[in-house]
């Protein structure tokens, strides 16, 4: 039986049910969604483990209209991404559960994340442009509603902003895709890769400058990037862990790496002008986080500066490079939502946002004072936490590919990062007691569980790079990334 | 072997993490069991230096030597600490940490794995921080201690992961890269080696976050990591980078020589300026890594050899120093000098240790720091006459003399001071002789073998020091005393200096019978505070010199501290951006429209 339908039919099923449940008291709801993730969460390590040991998985529904079919792939690159984000999600979901008793309507919560992870998961098997821009959509769109889910003004006024600039990009992407289709005939992956053979050069560069510009926006790249605050900010905590750590993550960086490598070959040019979005994403990105005290939005901030990073070592075309910003990319998505839980669960016992507010909080909160600073280290690349692993990569794959000055730019954003997060730990978690926080406690069990999980990863994730687990998790998906072109002739070979 | 020590560090920390707070007996009892094991292992080492050499981690006299000093320090520390940490109220954390540093400090020594010395050195950064944290009051100085130490460790990585691409091996020293002739780059990697040891060492530019440090964090700690640890790790770099790793060209030389000598006579300057204990020790622990860094930077053999001695002596008398500040601070719970005075009579011991720290710390006859000096300005002087006099070695070696020189000056003027304004003097109140007295053995034994030590090594610096400890360890690098060893006979001078004294004191306990004192009298009325002689006024004039006051102004405003410079450069940076985030969403799109035309530029 192919595996790959299972990962959109899953959560689009536990999303009606929980719909339909919406009567129901909330612990169904939980209970629904929980299941749900899991078997999910499931069915990625099974898709991953097949990839590994029998190579790529293709599902080909058949087609009515020639060059219009729908192809579900998956290769090493899509197992380690849907392993990644639906455990992330699932950490987000369990720390949900007691986060949202605050909202009246939980059923439509959960329903708003499982259709968000329909999507993402539609992304990433998504074998042509159509299925992938249909199921874009599907996730951001989500991802709009679940930005105003808390009905403050501030939350409506980002959601607006998200989506007016979300559609501006899915409409970028659009036009791109018009004119591949118009050049090419087909909208599958494979057939443009073979097909797409030295059109005009205008034609190349406009349809790279709508897509960089386009999944640019989604994936929070500099200068495409000033929504993510004000939509970070205002979404739940658990959501914006969502959008940082699986969101952008897909619809931007996985989809514009895919397209970049694997559809159109990788071009020095093209990926060196990528670099210097990246470089600059992770200085600017960084010196904007220094000025915040609202702590969501200094995470938020921060995502765009590593961001910067992963597509700094996806750019770089080596497959140290591409291993490191992959690594990266799935350390990204462990620390960053913890984080964000780290600010919910403050924002949870004590309603406070910004850091003026707290002080000495690790007195009262232990796990989340622990959990914050195991996390904070990580992203600031000390070791011997994930984040030290994959920055190595990145500067190392930098030195080596003759990119010195970058190198040099993402050791000084790692020292800016650390500088923030030194401060984020100095005013949230260390010093005196704040008085209005004599009396809070720490968060609730599950909270407290979610949290948990993720420093775990935190503190074991280097073990991605022993020889024995490199080959399983990280090489397949290198290799899915350095094959190119071959991408298409390899499907081409499956689907006869 | 190596391993295995690590293995029980860390596991000793580990346990000590997991007994409660509220034992504090058995926590106690079990980190003085951990000491006991550790200096075990410090007389092991020593008669046998572990030879053993495995991928990660290699043995031998040069790092057996380190981490001899990095172990017996932790043992001082911990017994020290027994009695003097009652009031950090996470006491697990404290010893657990405090064995955790020294399992990393001892394990970066010991790496010969470029990335596990960096992961060891990157922890050792993050043991710095999470000591520091441990006392509430101390968070700004923790965090920007960490900010200088982690941000340093970042830049080291990017000179490790050039050296390995260069290199092609991550093997430490597997042969030196001469920068007279290789590219570019290596020369930039050099310098992020030098730029880690110097902040770790804590040399200027990078050495803001000491003073800041030694303020507010508990003086246990303080003697630990800026006086002892982290200088034995960041000399221990240096001379590695400069002997192991890199070839360095003559520019690299002068800058360092350069670096060494502001260090000593700026870091003194300030020193002599503080009004704090903690803040006046903290500026000494500065100034004194400079001679370390002249020493070693002038690539002879006699230089280094001083310098990794100079190194020894200092964090024998720094810790003590530390420690005996801490003794009067158990006691009198004030740094403040000019709250302090007339403390001899109440506690001898710490007085008289104090002393001896504060001797050897001038560079006065026969004490340690001394005898190690004393060879620093001989491989100099040897060094720069060995040219013409012409020539730029000669000039900044002369320099860097002259300036040692003048340093240890003022390094005597300035602990004057201190023993005046803290032990001698009058007292600024009366104290409470069953709260101000001497303290308990469980300082005084830490403090009474770190002034032995300040005395033996002054008394036989060639047997004892160098021949037991230094000699081999740096002769295994290939770095051995020339054959007419220059280093100062203690022997004949040290028993006239001892006599003179000893002469001294018998003058004094001979006349003291015929002294009669009395209190100045004033007809009944309150004495005016004017009327006392304190130490601090009599150096308040040296902030009034013309020019000096005006750089004493600077500094007070901080403006010589590159943190402050970062802090404002980066939030006037931020301040420029966040105008663009206006929240409007008109600039928004025209942000993206903007980007979309810069990158239709680029690729067209």
């Amino acid at each position: 039986m192919n595996l790959l339908p299972l990962l959109i039919i899953i959560p689009l099923l536990g999303a009606i049910i929980v719909l339909l449940m919406r009567s129901c008291a909330k612990p169904w709801h939980d209970a629904v969604t929980f299941i749900t993730l899991i078997a999910l969460s499931v069915i990625a390590v099974l898709v991953q483990t097949g990839v590994v040991s029998h190579g790529m998985m293709v599902f080909n529904p058949g087609s009515v209209v020639p060059g219009l079919g729908t192809i579900a792939v998956a290769d090493g690159l899509t197992g380690l991404m849907l392993i990644t984000i639906n455990t992330v999600i699932t950490c987000m979901v369990i720390f949900s559960i007691d986060y949202i008793n605050r909202f009246e309507d939980s059923a439509l919560y959960y329903f708003l994340i499982l259709m968000t992870t329909a999507g993402l998961n539609g992304v990433l098997i998504s074998g042509d442009l159509f299925t992938l821009y249909v199921f874009m959509e599907i996730a951001v769109i989500s991802a709009y509603v679940l930005t105003a889910f808390t009905n403050e003004p501030e939350s409506l006024e980002a959601s607006f902003k998200y989506a007016v600039i979300g559609g501006v990009s899915s409409l970028l992407i659009l036009c791109a895709i018009a004119f591949i289709y118009a050049e090419t005939g087909s909208l599958s992956f494979h057939e443009i890769a073979i097909a797409w053979n030295r059109p005009e050069h205008f034609l190349t560069v406009l349809v790279m400058v709508l897509l960089i510009v386009g999944f640019g926006i989604k994936s929070t790249l500099i200068p495409f990037s000033s929504w993510v605050p004000d939509a970070y900010t205002a979404a739940p905590a658990p959501v914006a862990g969502i959008f940082s750590g699986a969101v952008s993550k897909v619809v931007g960086i996985y989809a514009l790496m895919r397209l970049l490598y694997n559809i159109f070959g990788f071009d020095a040019h093209i990926m060196s002008v990528v670099g210097w979005l990246a470089v600059a994403s992770i200085i600017i990105g960084v010196t904007l986080a220094l000025y915040q005290w609202n702590f969501k939005r200094l995470l938020a901030y921060h995502s765009i500066s590593q961001i910067g990073y992963m597509i700094l070592g996806l750019s770089l075309g080596t497959p140290l490079g591409i291993a490191g910003g992959l690594m990266h990319l799935i350390n990204h998505s462990v620390f960053k939502p913890l984080l964000f839980l780290n600010a919910g669960s403050i924002e949870h016992t004590s309603n406070a946002t910004t850091l003026k507010d707290m002080g000495g909080l690790a007195q009262r909160m232990p796990v989340t004072g622990a959990t914050s600073l195991i996390a904070s280290l990580s992203i600031s690349g000390i070791p011997p936490f994930n984040g030290f692993w994959s920055k190595l990569l990145i500067i190392f794959a930098c030195v080596q590919s003759g990119k010195f000055g970058f190198a040099v730019i993402a050791v000084a954003g790692s020292i800016l990062t650390l500088a923030s997060f030194t401060k984020v730990q100095r005013y949230a978690f260390m010093g005196p007691l704040n008085r209005a926080a004599q009396s809070i406690g720490e968060a609730t069990m599950l909270m407290r569980l979610s949290m948990i999980i993720l420093t775990v990863l935190c503190v074991s994730m280097g073990v991605l790079l022993l020889p024995g687990v490199y080959e399983v998790f990280l090489e397949p998906a290198v290799r899915a990334l350095t094959v190119g072109r071959h991408y298409g002739v390899a499907i081409e070979k499956l689907l006869q | 072997m190596i391993e295995l020590y690590l293995g029980i560090l860390l596991l000793l920390g580990l346990i000590c993490y997991l007994i409660p707070v509220r034992h504090s007996y058995a926590l106690k009892a079990f980190a003085l069991l951990g000491a006991v094991y550790i200096g075990a292992q410090i007389v092991l080492n020593f008669l046998t230096p572990p030879l053993s050499a495995t991928t990660y981690f290699a043995g031998g006299a040069y790092p057996g030597f380190f981490a001899l000093g990095c172990s017996f320090f932790t043992a001082v520390v911990i017994i020290y600490s027994l009695s003097y940490a009652r009031f950090i109220e996470e006491l697990n954390k404290y010893y657990a940490y405090i064995f955790w540093c020294a399992a990393v400090s001892v394990g970066a020594i010991y790496s010969c794995h470029l990335i596990m010395f960096a992961v060891m050195w990157g922890l050792s950064g993050v043991l710095v921080y999470l000591l520091a944290s441990l006392q509430p009051l101390a968070a700004n100085a923790a965090k920007k201690s960490f900010i200088f130490i982690g941000g340093s460790d970042a830049i080291i990585m990017l000179g490790i992961l050039s050296v390995i691409f260069f290199t092609g091996t991550f093997t430490i020293g597997a042969s030196p890269i001469d920068l007279n002739h290789a590219p570019f780059i290596m020369q930039i990697a050099c310098i992020c080696f030098c730029i880690a040891a110097l902040t770790k060492a804590g040399a200027m530019p990078f050495h803001t976050w000491i003073p800041d440090f030694a303020e507010t964090v508990p003086l246990s700690i303080t003697a630990f990591l800026p006086a002892s640890l982290d200088k034995i790790l960041g000399i221990f770099l240096l001379v590695t980078i400069t002997t192991k790793i890199f070839i360095i060209t003559p520019l690299i030389m002068y800058s360092l020589l350069t670096i060494g000598s502001l260090t000593i006579i700026a870091a003194v300057f300030m020193a002599m300026a503080q009004h704090d204990m903690r803040r006046l020790l903290s500026y000494h622990a500065v100034s004194q890594v400079g001679y370390m860094v002249i020493a070693i930077a002038s690539g002879t053999p006699l230089g280094i050899i001083g310098g990794v001695f100079h190194m020894l002596n200092h964090t024998v008398y720094k810790t003590l120093l530390f420690m005996s500040a801490g003794a009067v601070e158990h006691r009198t719970h004030t740094t403040h000098l000019d709250r302090l005075g007339g403390l001899a009579a109440f506690m001898p011991f710490t007085a008289a240790v104090c002393l001896t720290g504060a001797l050897a710390i001038s560079g006065i006859p026969p004490f340690n720091g001394f005898a190690s000096k004393w060879m620093i300005y001989q491989s100099l002087i040897t060094a720069a006459t060995a040219q013409p006099f012409t020539s730029a070695r000669t000039i900044f070696f002369l320099g860097a003399v002259i300036t040692a020189i003048f340093g240890s000056a003022f390094t005597l003027a300035s602990f004057i001071k201190l023993i005046h304004a803290i032990f001698w003097g009058q007292k600024t109140r009366t104290y409470d002789p069953s709260v101000v007295k001497e303290v308990g053995i469980s300082m005084m034994l830490p403090m009474m073998m770190l002034a032995l030590l300040c005395i033996l090594f002054g008394l036989l610096p060639g047997s004892l020091a160098l021949g037991k400890l230094i000699s081999p360890a740096l002769s295994s690098i290939g770095i051995s005393i020339p054959p007419v060893v220059p280093f100062w006979k203690a022997g004949a001078a040290g028993l006239l200096i001892l006599a003179g004294v000893a002469a001294g004191f018998l003058l004094f306990f001979i006349t003291a019978i015929k002294i009669r004192k009395n209190g100045v009298f004033v007809g009944g009325e309150v004495l005016p505070l004017e009327a006392r002689a304190p130490a601090i006024d009599f150096y308040q004039t040296i902030t009034d010199v013309p020019l000096l006051n005006r750089i004493y102004a600077m500094a007070h405003r901080k403006w010589f501290d590159i943190y402050e410079w970062g802090t404002k450069g980066i939030l006037s940076f931020g301040q420029l951006l966040s105008d663009v985030q206006t929240g409007s969403m008109h600039t928004y799109v025209l942000l993206c429209l903007l980007g979309s035309a810069l990158l239709f530029a680029a690729l067209l």
